[in-house]
């Protein structure tokens, strides 16, 4: 069993280095000459953008296929993060260049498969819910880069890229000094110059009540619990007093 | 979450109360004892947050999707309004073509094509990109290859080209409208020319500041070198109110005929990718909504046919014949005439052009000419015509084109146009 679960995770790890680097070349393409085939790439109000953010979503992928190409079985930690690494970018970069993505989406997507597959499901439950809402904040922080991707003038672009990254990274930085910080960074300038727009300010509402949340349950000192922390500390903490 | 029950049964927090079994649970040992794990009333809590908060955030990551899919942070940009930025790049007369495609044109329909041959200019229309029953007779569309004509006049003189028009040059070529040589000569430039890239139909609301006399007296010079077409004011209050209902009459007329309401929505582009696909036609960001409104109407599912005409006679009735400041209908003694078409066309576009230059917004409210030409296609007794006459109150004099002015609340957006490539012959 160990020996097919190791398999499943070389092969995972083979199909997404090939998606991922199939993902890099779609994004510069997307990137160098999207004007002129727009039938294949989606005919894109900001192909140069859409390109890089493709490259980027891209390269994390292939990180994530790196991961497992560890000699040994890799932890559910690793495991679940990989998948979420190959499947975030095969998602959203089918709105990104067109059909230039339908092979590496469909190849991230079958090496996200096997990832999961490789080891079981039951071991990935316990981590993905102790990350839970850390995640959605980051799926906001991703939203966000989303909505910059399309917006301009280029000071809007500029900081709904940097807001959305920070809002990306904050909830895994949400023990350290300067996390609330970074939360209002990646949140407010971008609400702001986007007012009109409804859903940046909702997302930058919504990202600041689960970061609030986050910060009083996750810091220092006090008792995580299952939405933040180690889910085997949080019930040694559900102890009675 | 399950958790420890034994831990929670010594629990004295009301935090970690075991809940009773639900009222529909049948009746039997405690749950503990069945071998169910309990659950604390925190846990449940807990759960009910993170799933709210999960589709919270699945709802946002849609409508940021939306966003990022309809354009909702950046009207008016990208590929399919380049032309509007670049109409000056290019100093040929081909640079001059790409000015007139920035003309004035019935539902953004962009109905020609053209040629450059040496040092002529031929303008063709675009017997595919007729807008049907809403322009039988072909009158807008005619009207719209004037205004193509006149910019590329002015484009033409900005660029230094003496530009000599001959309309109509092909007895034996309708779709032939224009010829024109365009041959070295001095650069003259105007406040027409320097606005043809600034020019936009303001759908939105103006101002209640009146348009002052001498402004519509310097509007109404602009007829002069174009004969047979001159410009009927309607600025006082009783005949604005009465060209005003017959304009939101027209306007119910038109979504009450099926055929005519389902020909103008073919032209309306209600997202994104339609507007990318085709650059053409008319579009949400066209519409002078307030900004909260568009962000609206583009989040949401586009709108039917039936829902778009219910709210352009709202938006005609409380908006665009409300807030006007001042109509203009080009008169003409007929209607018909192909050349008198082309020439109210180009009158048409110096007026737009003249209001963009002193910073008044006009819009096109040819309504009432649609249906008057609808209605002779159809062989039904005349209804608006003979209103229209009426108002006009200039015997042997019929309308042409009519819109509206007045001092904009916020300025206009660009439409889309398909780039020069797909105009040239």
């Amino acid at each position: 069993v160990s020996s097919h679960t190791l398999t499943r995770q070389h092969v995972a790890a083979g199909i997404g280095v090939a998606g991922g680097f199939l993902g890099v070349l779609a994004g510069l393409t997307q990137s160098a000459v999207g004007t002129r085939i727009p039938a294949w790439t989606g005919a894109k109000q900001s192909p140069v953008l859409l390109g890089v953010l493709t490259v980027v979503l891209s390269v994390a992928a292939l990180t994530a296929a790196l991961v497992l190409r560890a000699p040994h079985r890799v932890s559910a930690d690793r495991r679940a993060a990989a998948a979420i690494g190959l499947l975030l970018p095969a998602g959203v970069c089918f709105s990104t260049v067109g059909r230039l993505w339908v092979v590496p989406g469909t190849l991230l997507l079958v090496a996200a498969g096997l990832t999961l597959a490789a080891g079981g499901t039951a071991q990935l439950w316990p981590v993905i819910a102790a990350r839970w809402t850390r995640g959605l904040l980051s799926v906001l922080g991703a939203s966000e880069i989303l909505m910059a991707a399309s917006a301009g003038p280029t000071v809007t672009i500029g900081v709904g890229f940097i807001g959305g990254g920070l809002l990306l990274v904050a909830p895994w930085l949400i023990a350290h000094r300067g996390a609330a910080a970074l939360l209002l960074l990646g949140t407010v300038p971008f609400a702001v110059l986007t007012w009109w727009s409804l859903i940046s300010p909702l997302v930058g509402l919504t990202a600041v009540v689960i970061g609030c949340v986050l910060l009083r349950t996750d810091r220092p000192g006090h008792r995580p619990t299952w939405t933040g922390a180690n889910p085997g500390q949080a019930a040694s903490n559900r102890r009675p007093t | 979450m399950p958790v420890s029950g034994e831990a929670d049964a010594m629990s004295t927090t009301s935090a970690t109360t075991v809940l009773p079994a639900s009222p529909g649970e049948p009746a039997g040992p405690p749950a503990r004892e069945r071998g169910a794990a309990p659950v604390s009333r925190r846990s449940v809590v807990r759960g009910i947050g993170v799933g709210a908060a999960t589709v919270v955030v699945a709802g946002a990551g849609a409508l940021s999707y939306r966003v990022y899919d309809n354009g909702v942070l950046d009207p008016g940009a990208g590929a399919a309004y380049d032309p509007w930025s670049h109409w000056r790049d290019d100093p040929s007369r081909l640079g001059a073509v790409g000015a007139a495609i920035l003309a004035a044109n019935p539902h953004n329909s962009q109905p020609w094509t053209f040629r450059v041959q040496g040092s002529v200019v031929d303008v063709f229309t675009d017997a595919t990109r007729r807008t049907g029953t809403l322009d039988p007779l072909q009158r807008e569309h005619l009207i719209g290859m004037g205004c193509a004509v006149e910019n590329l006049v002015l484009a033409a003189g900005a660029r230094g080209f003496r530009a000599a028009v001959r309309l109509l040059p092909d007895s034996g070529d309708p779709t032939h409208v224009a010829a024109v040589a365009l041959t070295p000569g001095p650069v003259i430039t105007s406040p027409l020319s320097e606005s043809i890239g600034a020019r936009h139909s303001n759908r939105g609301p103006y101002t209640a500041a009146a348009v002052p006399a001498p402004v519509i007296a310097a509007l109404d010079a602009h007829t002069a070198g174009l004969d047979g077409v001159r410009v009927r004011w309607f600025a006082a209050a009783a005949e604005k109110a009465a060209l005003g209902v017959l304009l939101v009459d027209a306007a119910r007329a038109v979504t009450v005929d099926t055929r005519q309401s389902t020909d103008a929505f073919a032209w309306f582009r209600s997202n994104r990718d339609d507007i990318d696909r085709h650059r053409d036609g008319l579009t949400l960001d066209g519409q002078g909504l307030d900004p909260l409104t568009l962000t609206a109407a583009k989040l949401l599912p586009a709108e039917s046919r039936t829902a778009g005409d219910a709210f352009w006679v709202t938006q005609t009735r409380t908006v665009h014949t409300r807030t006007a400041a001042a109509y203009g209908v080009i008169t003409v003694a007929d209607p018909d005439d192909p050349r008198t078409r082309l020439v109210g066309g180009r009158l048409l576009q110096r007026l737009h052009l003249a209001a963009t230059a002193t910073g008044l917004g006009l819009q096109h409210m040819n309504q009432g000419t649609e249906r008057i030409d609808r209605e002779r296609t159809l062989r039904v007794p005349p209804t608006f015509g003979p209103r229209f006459d009426a108002l006009l109150a200039e015997p042997g004099r019929q309308p042409l084109a009519t819109f509206r002015i007045g001092y904009p609340v916020r300025a206009a957006r660009p439409s889309p146009r398909r780039p020069l490539t797909a105009v040239t012959r």
